[in-house]
């Protein structure tokens, strides 16, 4: 099982025994517990780990019998059971089956808005913890890439302007109309920095300068995905690039960073605006478009899950494949 | 003896910094900039023994590069360099041969030791 986890979304603990379990949930409170329900006294076992403090909001999993004779999956649900799944199953049912609550975040997100039961309602990325954090995430990614520490401040650093040199990376939430993109912008500091710690080159180039400033911006878009992904959003990246000057109309954040000893800042910029989507033909599809639904075979089966960003490579074989009189949905190119 | 490693990463950064890391113990490297690059490379070179291979690219990306050479039959251990996290992807790719996944911001010490385990020097 916990081969089936990969260990870079989700830390897995694995204990032989009650008593471990209750000592492990009792240091952290933990968001999913998978146990073994045994066919008998399985709801008792499941009431003792859920009756644990730390363990009453997680979202709880049992494995039983492939026949579960004696086995009553009704009070194994009634004692706070989410879900179950039959032995053997494979991992990719197992993390599919970990999975759910993510998607039952959104579910349950959506029902706290005030048009309960509203799916067509807009999210709200401004909500998240991972937009409201961005800065610290991408001070600690920052940190971990260059091992300088960065101090974190609220708003635009004032002396930086619009010639500094930046780079941006476009995300998007095509299945919420959403578009978003993560700016950096760098002082005459902050480009050292990148010279002399990044590139390890004092007289680096333009060119060099600002493919490092994109992959930074990379870093942070890919910080803001995983605490996103978290708190069960899935957005797709884009190709970063050097554009940040044209700021969107919409919500945006600020912060500064600066370097250790007040060596240099970056600047950096979240934005957000609503971006409809277009209805096309499969001819017409091209690289940067982000798939807004999934595209399923005649017998259901998943050919292409919804949020790909198509590469030309991936683009061309989907029209190649689906024809022009197959029309979906889709984010314009960013 | 030394073992040639294949680095496939838009970014000139990347690129830099995972050659860097790898040629300190004693690699040879050699760079591309995207799987298009990369196929056009490795069918010059017989002796390849590890790539390391981002997954957002323009042209063609990890995933697709990975589909080609399972495809191909490569037998070629690849290990995938990326900002992405999602179990999908990370399936995906351990379903297409990946032995491996990083998620960048990565620390040279890693993938050295990654490199070593899949590709060891001396061999």
């Amino acid at each position: 099982m916990v081969r089936a986890l990969p260990a870079e979304i989700y830390g897995v603990e694995a204990v032989a025994d009650e008593t471990a379990a209750l000592a492990a949930i009792a240091r952290e409170a933990p968001q999913v517990v998978v146990f073994n329900a045994p066919p008998k006294g399985g709801q008792d076992l499941a009431r003792r780990l859920r009756g644990s403090e730390n363990a009453a909001e997680a979202y709880c999993l049992a494995v039983v019998d492939a026949t579960p004779a004696g086995q009553d999956i009704t009070s194994l649900i009634s004692a706070g059971v989410h879900d179950f799944m039959r032995r053997p199953f494979t991992d990719a049912e197992l993390l599919e089956r970990v999975k759910a609550p993510e998607r039952l975040l959104r579910w349950s997100r959506s029902l706290s808005k005030p048009r309960a039961f509203d799916f067509s309602a807009a999210l709200d990325v401004t909500s998240l913890r991972a937009w409201r954090n961005l800065g610290a995430l991408v001070a600690e990614n920052l940190g971990a890439m260059s091992a300088h520490a960065f101090r974190v401040t609220p708003g635009w650093p004032a002396h930086l302007g619009p010639d500094d040199v930046s780079a941006s990376i476009p995300m998007s939430l095509a299945g919420d109309q959403l578009e978003l993109r993560i700016s950096l912008v760098a002082d005459a500091g902050g480009l050292t920095f990148v010279r002399e710690t990044l590139l390890s080159d004092p007289a680096a180039h333009d060119d060099a300068l600002r493919d490092a400033l994109r992959e930074l911006a990379n870093t942070a878009g890919g910080a803001l995905k995983r605490a996103a992904l978290a708190e069960g959003i899935t957005l797709t990246t884009g190709i970063p690039r050097d554009d940040s000057a044209n700021r969107f109309p919409g919500a945006h954040r600020c912060w500064g960073l600066e370097l250790e000893g007040g060596a240099g800042w970056l600047a950096l910029v979240g934005e957000i605006r609503g971006r409809g989507n277009e209805r096309i033909s499969a001819a017409k599809l091209t690289e940067g478009m982000v798939l807004a639904h999934d595209i399923r075979s005649e017998g259901g089966v998943l050919i292409v899950p919804a949020g790909l960003r198509l590469t030309a490579t991936s683009a061309s074989r989907l029209s190649a494949m689906l024809g022009p009189r197959y029309f979906l949905e889709v984010a314009p190119a960013a | 003896m030394t073992a040639r490693v294949m680095v496939i990463d838009d970014s000139m950064l990347v690129r830099r910094q995972v050659s860097a890391a790898l040629k300190t113990p004693g690699y040879l490297v050699t760079e591309a900039i995207d799987g298009v690059d990369a196929l056009e490379k490795l069918a010059g070179l017989s002796d390849m023994k590890l790539i390391v291979c981002d997954v957002n690219m323009p042209r063609m990306n990890g995933i697709e590069l990975l589909e080609r050479l399972s495809a191909q039959g490569s037998l070629v251990p690849v290990v995938m360099l990326t900002t992405e996290g999602q179990p999908e992807l990370i399936q995906r790719a351990r379903s297409l041969g990946a032995k491996g996944w990083i998620v960048k911001p990565f620390k040279p010490e890693f993938l050295v030791a990654t490199a070593a385990k899949l590709a060891p020097l001396g061999t």
